[in-house]
């Protein structure tokens, strides 16, 4: 299984919505990370990355997210992290990264 | 499954990490873990993978896997190591294979992992 990333735009809720369907790891990451960049450079706006089809990351995958988090940090936008899977969410608590990103879902509301 | 070793050499590129994924699966499977152990080591192998592409300079990396009754005892080599920067996501990698493995080692030229059987 490798990566297939959807991403589109949500007018009604003026945000980007990046549907990652697969694995990311060191293979796909740094083009999971360019399509994101791509998309936030033609529209500034929040981005959503929608977690429900992603199966795996990897620390790379991961090092792509904080690459885009730094970008966003340095804008008024915000990235939020939804419907991540439980083998998904174990990472983001392992590397503590569940502080540093808005993670939603079932489980967090 | 008594000290049943199973030895795989993969070119050092990214590409093949996805195969140690699914084998680590099926060894995982084979020495008894539950679902989630088996999740875990393929996560670590993973990590690992990534960390010997970054320290090695070698065109290939041996992986073996050694079962034995009470754990998994798993080591990455290479011959050569690189003389590139670690790179950032390394520190990461580390903290999942240590949270993930219940021992890991680390030298130049290997990394050795261990996950103990209930």
């Amino acid at each position: 299984m490798s990566l297939n990333t959807k991403v589109d735009f949500n007018y009604d809720d003026n945000q980007w919505v990046i549907k990652p369907i697969g694995e990311i790891d060191i293979y796909t990451s740094s083009v999971f990370k360019e399509e994101i960049v791509n998309a936030f450079e033609n529209r500034k706006a929040d981005l959503v990355i929608e977690g429900e089809h992603l199966e795996y990351i990897d620390s790379t995958g991961l090092g792509a997210l904080i690459s885009v988090l730094k970008m966003l940090q340095e804008t008024e936008f915000k990235i939020y992290i939804d419907n991540i899977k439980p083998n998904i969410r174990k990472l983001f608590d392992i590397t503590e990264l569940d502080k540093l990103f808005v993670i939603r879902g079932e489980g967090d509301e | 499954m008594n000290n049943d070793i199973i030895v795989v050499t993969i070119p050092n590129k990214p590409d093949y990490t996805s195969m140690i994924r699914l084998i680590s699966s099926s060894i995982g499977n084979k020495a008894g873990y539950n679902i989630d152990q088996i999740e875990d080591l393929k996560v670590a192998m993973g990590e690992a993978c990534i960390l010997s592409y970054g320290k090695s300079s070698d065109e290939s990396i041996q992986i073996e896997f050694e079962i034995h009754k009470d754990k998994l005892e798993v080591s990455l080599h290479w011959d050569t190591l690189g003389d590139g920067e670690e790179s950032k996501e390394a520190a990461l990698g580390r903290m999942i294979i240590e949270s993930l493995m219940d021992e890991a080692y680390y030298t130049d030229e290997e990394i050795r992992l261990i996950k103990y059987i209930d």
